[in-house]
């Protein structure tokens, strides 16, 4: 169990520059997440936390001692890579046992410790095997417990779910985390996907070129963005965002409903919805449009569930309206959510 | 505000780190390095010294205790190996020999290497594994029965004799590398001609043979160099002084016992390699002998 | 392995008349004389003929009776294991050497390389003008710097000349052990080792788990393909010392070719060549029984 801190940390490489002044706490038990798009510096990250990485500047704190210098194997940490790194000319037990074997353990202990972290992802049956005799997801449960097996301070993960299929991945994300909550040691995961960090995450760090855009819960990223990177790279479709004169609107689909679903004394802003193409995905209908007159023309998104009548269709315009507590605003300039409750008048756009 | 800005801006900076102070990464950087040095220096010292020895006048290379770097630099020994000897011959006909050797081998085990690669009938796969056998069999045992038919047919003694003799070692390796250039070109490229109209020869020269270039330039300079540098069969099948390849010709002097003219030796020692050097930056890259395969059993 | 390949009208004839001209070549090239070789050897083959009255095994017996045969046996083994186990440890550290990063690896890999390249020839050339007892530079340098007091006659005297033919065997060669082992360790992932460092292994654990397990096999193979064409090497030695001085560097090829070409008895030198082959043969035979064995094991 550790608490672990990122003070400052920067790596500047002689090409870019893969991390910018990270500031950054993670709390005992806690189960974080960094998320951001290829090369937005969360790999580098978990390299310097693990070690196999120094920082240019800055430095790393576990229990509030410095190990930014530290070896890795002088720092309690283990790591699960994106390809399970299993060594293919040992059996899944010998595997496993691979760190303890390392520290001259005796053998006794071995053994039971490799049953009890075989046992901890239920792999009990395949300690005899070799890494190509398995499945990938049998193996990604091997590099797991093979972290586990030292019983480390905290635990880094590279992206461990990417190589399994779909369906697999759902499976073993719910796995992983109901693991998680068990053993309750301070874990650090890196993905870019977003779905799957709002899943395990306590808290999710989403990053962007080097530099952290939010840290919070997924509830706050996801209802609270603090910019305009966030607001696009979280949700799925995307926040709708709108150019105004002087700021910029933001709203997610599911908030865009037609003016009737309203009660007629809601405070809401209403907005004309040219519809253009009607999606139905099964849970969900996606409606393709664009917003005029009371907005700048631009094209937005509505998602309304199937389970709603909706009795739009292509081609037509109807009046749709979003909460005003749902909306957000952001700076022009920077993408920086700002914090305006009032707005003030909208330039209609004239249309004669 | 101002002052709010400086009392932001006074949190202490970070620290700086310096990868390279370890002094355990110092330590081993500086055995590597001395580690290599020797390794060069041992390793390349014998082609340094001929390169440099060949620029010595002839008396020069005599004396006791020798020279090392020349106290004059002389082009005489060159001079000496175009016009005192038949080297020009030799050189032309090891070029005959090993170009020759080397369009036979690409030609034919091209075709056959395409067979091997895109057909699957039978005898076809069996085929490759026993071509690869006959490049392990012994020059020694080869030389007897070929030097029957040799005397048998009439060509001792010629160049042809020589270039047939050793397309013998230098098909096999065509077969085989060609073989695994063509399997890395997607079938479906062909496909995709045939479905445009070409028949599937058509087809393999518009489309597979511009792709597999850069293999057939690499094995193609293996040949060469092969052919280039081959010796038994060319003293057993020739004898005259204008059929000698280059190793042959050269060899003839170092015969003798007394050793008059090391400086031509040199001479022409560079010059033979010149070729296979240039070669050789050419290909460097691609130097990496795949055993892997064959090592590591079903991984 | 079999994917859907279309197949065409005509195929199979193509198939087999691309492969017809390489098939002719290798039959009639390698195929046919490997055993035009046993036929020579059971003949009684004379001076200038390329043919003679059969002999059955008269000429294995001979081979086998004969000294020469026997002292050229040892020498070839000599050869062999003095040749191949340098190779191997010199190729093995050089491929470790190189395998690392560091200013100049490019140009390190391209001269440590070279010896390979370069034709024997000139390795020859070289290597004897260095090793002159008077004018060459080894001789040179070890009394300069007190290893020896006199000039060593290195391809004159028995004593010295293996000693020298494998020098320059192993300079020349070693450098295909390099590329094969480079070729394994570059293909080595490098978050096995990341894996390693952070489970807390120790370089020397890091070597002794993930590089040994990947290089063994590679290394055993490419010991196994030297000491075969280690076996069968004629013209290094022929030309360094001739199979001298008074046959202390006389191995089987060497002997064959006097056998065939200077004292013209085509069958008792095809009757060496194939003992050498059957030799040979053995031995490959007995490595992968050990393999199958070990293997088994496992």
């Amino acid at each position: 169990m550790a608490r672990v801190e990122i003070r400052k940390v920067s790596k500047i490489f002689a090409e870019h520059t893969a991390l910018s002044d990270i500031d950054l706490v993670v709390e005992d038990g806690e189960f974080l997440v960094l998320l951001g798009p290829s090369g937005c510096g969360k790999s580098t990250l978990l390299r310097i936390l693990a070690g196999l990485e120094i920082p240019t500047y800055g430095d790393i704190l576990i229990d509030g001692k410095v190990a930014t210098r530290l070896q890795p194997k002088d720092r309690n940490v283990a790591m699960v890579f994106q390809n399970y790194s299993l060594y293919p000319h040992l059996t899944i037990a010998e595997n496993i046992a691979f760190p303890l074997r390392v520290r001259g353990t005796p053998k006794d202990e071995i053994d039971r410790k490799v049953k009890w972290a075989a046992g901890l992802v239920g792999i009990e049956g395949l300690l005899s095997r070799k890494p190509r005799q398995t499945s990938g997801g049998e193996r990604q449960r091997t590099a797991l417990a093979r972290s586990l097996v030292r019983d480390p301070d905290y635990f880094l993960l590279d992206e461990p779910l990417s190589n399994l299929d779909a369906k697999l991945r759902h499976n073993s994300r719910e796995e992983l985390r109901q693991f998680q909550d068990r053993v309750r040691v301070t874990s650090i995961y890196v993905t870019h996907d977003q779905v799957e960090a709002m899943g395990l995450g306590d808290r999710i760090v989403v990053m962007s070129g080097g530099k952290v855009r939010q840290i919070g819960t997924p509830e706050e990223i996801y209802t609270r963005p603090a910019d305009t990177f966030v607001a696009t790279f979280i949700g799925s479709p995307p926040m709708n965002l709108v150019e105004t004169g002087d700021a910029v609107l933001g709203f997610r689909p599911e908030t865009f409903l037609p003016r009737d679903a309203f009660a007629a004394d809601a405070d809401i802003l209403s907005v004309p919805f040219h519809v253009r193409r009607v999606e139905y995905l099964g849970g969900d209908r996606l409606l393709y449009g664009k917003v005029t007159q009371v907005l700048p023309e631009t094209d937005v998104l509505a998602r309304i569930p199937s389970s709603v009548a909706c009795p739009v269709e292509a081609g037509e315009e109807v009046s749709f309206a979003v909460l005003r507590s749902e909306l957000r605003y952001f700076d022009r300039q920077t993408g920086l959510a700002t914090d305006r409750q009032h707005m003030a008048p909208l330039r209609s756009v004239s249309h004669g | 505000m101002s002052v709010a800005m400086h009392q932001a801006a006074s949190v202490e900076t970070p620290r700086r780190h310096r990868e390279m102070t370890d002094v355990h990464f110092i330590a081993t950087r500086i055995m590597i390095y001395l580690l290599i040095l020797t390794a060069v220096s041992v390793i390349g010292f014998p082609l340094f010294w001929m390169l440099i020895s060949s620029f010595k006048s002839g008396s020069e290379l005599y004396t006791t205790p020798p020279t090392f770097l020349p106290n004059e630099w002389t082009l005489q020994n060159y001079r000496d190996l175009f016009v005192q000897t038949n080297f020009p011959i030799y050189f032309v006909n090891s070029l005959i020999v090993a170009g020759g050797a080397t369009l036979l081998s690409l030609v034919v085990g091209g075709l056959g290497a395409y067979s091997l690669s895109r057909f699957d009938f039978f005898g076809v796969g069996s085929f490759a594994r026993i071509a690869l056998l006959c490049y392990m069999l012994p020059e020694v045992l080869i030389v007897l029965p070929l030097y029957v038919y040799v005397i048998k047919l009439g060509l001792a003694d010629t160049l042809i004799s020589l270039v047939i003799a050793n397309t013998a070692f230098t098909l096999p390796l065509t077969l085989w590398f060609m073989r695994s250039y063509f399997n890395a070109i997607p079938l479906g490229l062909e496909e995709s001609a045939m479905v445009d109209g070409c028949t599937r020869l058509q087809a393999m020269w518009k489309v597979t043979v511009p792709l597999a270039i850069p293999g057939i330039v690499s094995v193609g300079v293996f040949s060469f160099n092969h052919a280039w540098n081959e010796f038994l069969f060319a003293l057993v099948f020739t004898s005259s002084e204008g059929k000698k390849v280059l190793p042959l010709g050269l060899a003839t002097w170092i015969g003798q016992d007394n050793i008059y003219s090391w400086g031509m030796l040199l001479a022409g020692a560079v010059l033979i390699t010149l070729p296979v050097m240039v070669f050789y930056l050419f290909v460097q890259r691609k130097l990496v002998v795949g055993l892997a395969e064959g090592g590591t059993k079903g991984e | 392995m079999a994917e859907a390949r279309t197949v065409q009208p005509g195929d199979r004839t193509l198939a087999y008349v691309t492969l017809m001209p390489s098939a002719a070549i290798l039959i009639l090239l390698a195929g046919v004389p490997t055993i035009t070789v046993f036929a020579i050897a059971m003949q009684d083959v004379g001076l200038g003929q390329t043919s003679g009255p059969f002999v059955g095994l008269e000429n294995y017996v001979w081979a086998l009776t004969s000294p020469d045969f026997y002292g050229a046996l040892l020498n070839t083994f000599v050869w062999v294991f003095g040749s191949v186990t340098i190779e191997m440890c010199l190729g093995l550290g050089i491929a470790l050497l190189l395998h690392r990063n560091f200013l100049g690896r490019g140009v390190a890999r391209a001269i440590l390389l070279a010896p390979y390249l370069v034709p024997t020839i000139v390795a020859v050339l070289v290597w004897r003008y260095m090793f002159h007892d008077i004018v060459g530079i080894v001789n040179y340098l070890l009394i300069e710097l007190g290893v020896i007091a006199k000039p060593l006659l290195w391809l004159s005297t028995t004593k010295w000349a293996m000693v020298s033919v494998i020098i320059v065997g192993v300079w020349k060669f070693f450098p295909f052990v390099v590329l094969a082992i480079l070729g394994i360790l570059q293909s080595i992932p490098q978050e096995q080792y990341e894996a390693a460092r952070i489970d807390g292994a120790s370089p020397f654990q890091q070597f002794w788990r993930i590089t040994l397990p990947y290089v063994l096999p590679v290394f055993i193979l490419t010991a196994l393909l030297r000491t075969i064409w280690t076996f069968h090497k004629f013209e290094i030695i022929y030309l360094l010392t001739g199979g001298g001085p008074l046959d202390a560097t006389t191995t089987l090829p060497i002997l064959v070719y006097f056998k065939g070409f200077v004292d013209f008895e085509l069958g008792r030198a095809a009757a060496i060549a194939v003992l050498t082959f059957l030799i040979l043969t053995a031995l490959i035979a007995a490595y992968f029984l050990l393999m199958r064995r070990a293997e088994a094991r496992q």
